[in-house]
């Protein structure tokens, strides 16, 4: 059965990502892109991964497909067709590249093998210790925060450098604020989207800590949190005007706190370099499991302020754009 | 036969990811390129999840009555990189747009000739 | 405990400090903490050439883990020379920063760009100093996304920073992906992501995924390294991002792309394979060869001094791929060679061209007319780049073609001499253009003598003194290089 669902899926991508390569309305492009996005999440559901699948549904799916709806209401929705055709190059450089893959993958341990070698040297350490050493039952919460925790701060700091880039290119003095009156807040249509909205929002500000602080014990973490909440307001400003959303949370405070969610976690690094250990050695803070928790707390809450923060930047950024001088 | 059923999964994502890379060099829309972009890198996702995967276990969060966990190393792997992709997506869109602003065109093949080299310098500082 | 942390410090300062610098809004304030906090970070990073100089390796572990279960920093002496590079460049680069920005970033925006620009050290000294397959390609983001983003910032003085910025975006993001690709590849057959363990697990590996993963890895890396025919992104990105950018990812961003080679030519690309030895060491020569010869004619025929010298470090650091595809202790110390005294001099000249687009306002050919009269100092900085560039004796560059030369001589690998002499005649020609072009052409109207804007002074004027110094005393920079080889091949698994 799972291999049928499995099989189902990849073919249903397959085709996706063929009309998306033929298609030239960029809206239906995006649209579809998205699709793909949330076909992943059901493979990644399918393949043991449930805080991928959330991941990837709330940044992949959600986020990215808005970024780039907002984005191409500023470039153009047509793709020129005029002497399009079949790219020699790209052909060839893909297909050589596939063939290389695939010839890569013949002596791979086959899919689903518990005794592959990536199942047997340091995932087993996780797996064994990892109750015993963070006192949590999500491993993932403990391999990204603790075990790679460093891994994950630089994770942070990459939002935090798309911030600054987009604030860079479409901020400051490049920015090109709407003229009063450009984006109204269409109170007498979208009645269903507005109704919707008015009850999704205040639910996902439910969700989001629980997301959070739940991470330990079930799918969910700062990032998952960070890119729900950031939705919510996402979904705000789609709904009830960017002009509202820009006021509710004003660009200076966005960019304080995703700076602050940045410190926060390597804060926590410097205290424990201060206490005499190494940096991001949680058990600085305190002795055993007790000391990781504490650890974790304190950078899921530094990565979910930078990512809540960006998200919501990011967006702003593109939707309070006029579209032409 | 055994050997093509186990290895499926795999060429299956491996022609994904080369649809996702032909997009990213065939189409002349950056727009479209930065769409390619994430289509390859989502697929690389699906192959690293792939990876992880062991037969009848359940996803690696402890509980009782399971003995069984995928691996949790690929996953952690994967929530790095999407994140690193819808950054790199934000900052190319947002120089999508400041190209289109710009130039007035985002296909490949129009700005081809507004960028060459030996056209003097035109900033935005002066018009 | 400054010292012992000194490892992790180095990339840390920067990285903690850049969200700080964004949130500043002074943009003189902004830029002497940019400069301060790179300065601090030369000395972390000279702190770490003093700790290995005796040839100790420190492994930090972060988060006190033990690799390969956490991850790993790892600092030889390679790693700590790079990461010296990367910081007193970016000190350097800093010194002048602010006032090569004037007129083409508005000053609000500035606090900003000093905060990408410290993210971008931090990502690079990132990727030298660890010891962690994935955490390379964290780190190697970082410093890409900034990367992207200042060189779009020359959009206030040529629009076409912006495309130059997209297409590397496209480029690096692909190839990035291709480096992921290859990771996957690695640890799917060793299980591991510790580079150390990696090539001990390495050996017993299955072949064919190893070939394929290091394939991958190689293309990813050779796109950083605009190895031909991936170059294209490099002469756009160096002549339209703001100047004082273009002299620090000159004298950085490519650099660390050799690095990359030679850290993981210990065990990555050098894999036994099953259709015969697989060595990626033997395209490099024949690569090299290409850039060297192209980088060079195409330089001859460009309009703009900064496009000059980016054909020009193609050329060069198709040299040094030459140098590390002969292989041994002795090409990899002929590649060092070449790449620290590469960065000195085309650091130098980016430098002194930031200089003269600062007064000039242009960097084309026609725009240097008249230079030897009213911007002497700078004149001569560039002259003296250039003869160091050809290779003339009691220059930095001398040195750097004599190692390669005398290498394949040794090897009897005529082309590779041939190659290199003729790479020197027609460097020749095109040094020649900016000699000519400054001195021989007659300017429209006399301009008043006005040289070097201070702030330029002491970073041109360091990095030409050191193209001098380091000619007439080659030696420590000799037995660095050759220490660091020694080490590599010493502790290959």
């Amino acid at each position: 059965m799972e291999t049928l669902l499995m099989i189902g899926l990849l073919a249903a991508l397959g085709a996706l990502a063929v009309a998306i390569a033929f298609m030239d309305d960029l809206l239906v492009v995006t649209m579809l892109s998205g699709i793909f996005s949330f076909t992943c999440c059901a493979i990644f559901v399918l393949f043991d991964a449930p805080d991928v699948a959330f991941t990837e549904a709330c940044v992949g799916a959600g986020v990215s497909t808005v970024l780039t709806l907002a984005a191409i209401r500023l470039t153009g929705r047509r793709e020129k067709r005029v002497g399009r055709r079949a790219s020699a190059v790209g052909l060839l450089v893909s297909t050589v590249c596939g063939l290389a893959l695939v010839y890569g993958t013949l002596e791979l341990p086959r899919f689903g093998d518990p005794a592959a070698p990536a199942n047997l040297h340091v995932a087993p350490h996780y797996l064994n210790e990892s109750a015993a050493e963070m006192g949590i039952p999500n491993v993932i919460t403990s391999v990204l925060g603790a075990y790679r925790g460093y891994d994950t701060m630089g994770e942070t700091v990459v939002v935090f450098t798309a911030a600054l880039g987009v604030l860079l290119l479409l901020g400051g003095s490049q920015s090109r604020p709407l003229h009063r009156g450009d984006a109204p807040a269409r109170a007498d249509r979208d009645v269903i989207l507005r109704s919707v909205a008015t009850l999704f929002v205040p639910m996902t500000l439910f969700l989001a800590p629980y997301v959070q602080f739940h991470g330990a014990y079930s799918p969910g973490g700062g990032f998952q949190a960070g890119a729900i909440l950031g939705g919510a307001l996402i979904l705000y400003g789609l709904v009830f005007g960017i002009d509202r959303l820009n006021r509710l949370v004003p660009e200076r405070v966005l960019q304080v706190i995703a700076a602050l969610g940045v410190l926060t976690y390597g804060g926590t690094g410097l205290v424990t370099l201060a206490l005499g250990r190494n940096f991001l050695d949680y058990d600085a803070l305190s002795a055993g499991p007790t000391g990781q928790q504490i650890g974790l707390t304190a950078i899921e809450l530094g990565v979910f302020m930078t990512v809540t923060c960006v998200m919501t930047l990011l967006f702003q950024r593109f939707a309070s754009r006029r579209s032409e001088p | 036969m055994s050997d093509l059923v186990g290895l499926f999964p795999y060429w299956a994502v491996i022609v994904l990811m080369m649809t996702g890379l032909y997009i990213v060099i065939a189409q002349g829309n950056l727009v479209k390129k930065l769409i390619g972009l994430g289509i390859f890198q989502v697929s690389v996702f699906v192959l690293y999840i792939a990876i992880g995967v062991v037969d009848g276990a359940t996803p690696p969060i402890l509980s009782p009555g399971f003995n069984s966990y995928s691996n949790p190393l690929p996953s952690v792997l994967i929530l790095t990189a999407i994140v690193v992709g819808v950054a790199t997506l934000a900052v190319g869109l947002a120089l999508a747009v400041r190209i289109r602003e710009s130039f007035g065109t985002i296909e490949e093949e129009d700005l081809l000739p507004l960028t060459m080299p030996e056209l003097p310098p035109d900033g935005e500082a002066r018009s | 405990m400054i010292a012992q942390n000194a490892a992790v410090l180095v990339v840390v300062l920067p990285l903690l400090s850049a969200p700080l610098v964004a949130l500043i809004r002074n943009p003189a304030i902004a830029g002497a903490a940019a400069l301060v906090i790179a300065a601090l970070d030369a000395v972390l990073a000279t702190l770490l050439l003093c700790q290995t100089l005796d040839g100790t390796v420190i492994s930090y572990h972060l988060g006190n883990w033990a690799p390969p279960i956490g991850i790993e920093y790892r600092i030889d002496l390679l790693a700590a020379a790079m990461a010296c590079l990367l910081s007193y460049a970016a000190t350097l680069v800093a010194l002048f920063l602010p006032v090569s920005l004037q007129g083409a970033v508005s000053p609000g925006d500035r606090p900003r760009l000093f905060a990408a620009f410290l993210l971008c050290l931090a990502g690079l000294v990132g990727i030298v100093v660890t010891g962690d397959i994935f955490n390379v390609f964290v780190f190697l983001e970082i410093s890409s996304l900034s990367t992207y983003v200042l060189i779009a910032m020359g959009a206030g003085t040529d629009r076409r920073a912006l495309t130059a910025a997209f297409d590397y975006l496209i480029l690096g993001a692909t190839g990035a992906t291709f480096f992921v690709i290859g990771i996957a590849f690695l640890y799917v057959v060793t299980g591991t992501l510790n580079m150390a363990d990696l090539g001990e697990r390495m050996a017993t590996a299955p072949k064919r995924a190893i070939l394929v993963g290091s394939s991958f890895i190689f293309v990813g890396v050779a796109l950083k390294a605009a190895m031909l025919p991936l170059h294209r992104w490099m002469p756009n990105a160096y002549a339209y991002a703001p100047a004082a950018i273009g002299t620090f990812l000159a004298m950085t961003a490519t650099k660390v792309a050799i690095y990359m080679l030679i850290r993981m030519s210990d065990f990555v690309f050098d894999t036994p394979g099953e259709i015969g030895r697989v060595n990626f060491a033997a395209l490099l020569p024949p690569i090299g060869l290409a850039m060297l010869l192209a980088g060079s004619v195409i330089a001859v025929t460009t309009k703009d001094l900064r496009r000059l010298l980016a054909y020009s470090s193609i050329a060069n650091l198709g040299l040094m791929l030459v140098a590390l595809g002969l292989g041994g202790v002795a090409g990899i110390a002929a590649a060092l060679v070449n790449l620290f005294n590469h960065a000195i001099i085309k650091g130098g000249m980016f430098a002194t061209t930031a200089a003269v687009l600062h007064r000039r306002g242009s960097t084309r050919m026609e725009a240097l007319a008249g230079l030897s009269k009213d911007m002497p100092v700078a004149f001569g900085l560039l002259v003296l780049g250039g003869l160091a560039l050809i290779g003339v004796p009691l220059t930095a560059g001398f040195v750097s073609k004599l190692v390669v030369i005398k290498l394949a001589f040794d090897q009897a690998n005529w082309l590779v001499v041939g190659g290199v002499l003729l790479t020197s005649l027609i460097t020749v020609a095109y040094i020649w253009r900016i000699v000519e072009a400054g001195m021989l052409a007659v300017p429209e109207k006399p301009r008043p003598r006005r040289d070097l804007h201070p702030a330029f002074i002491l970073p041109a004027g360091l990095l030409g003194a050191a193209t001098l110094g380091l000619g007439i005393w080659s030696e420590p920079m000799l037995t660095l290089a050759s220490r660091i080889a020694a080490q590599m091949i010493g502790t290959a698994p």
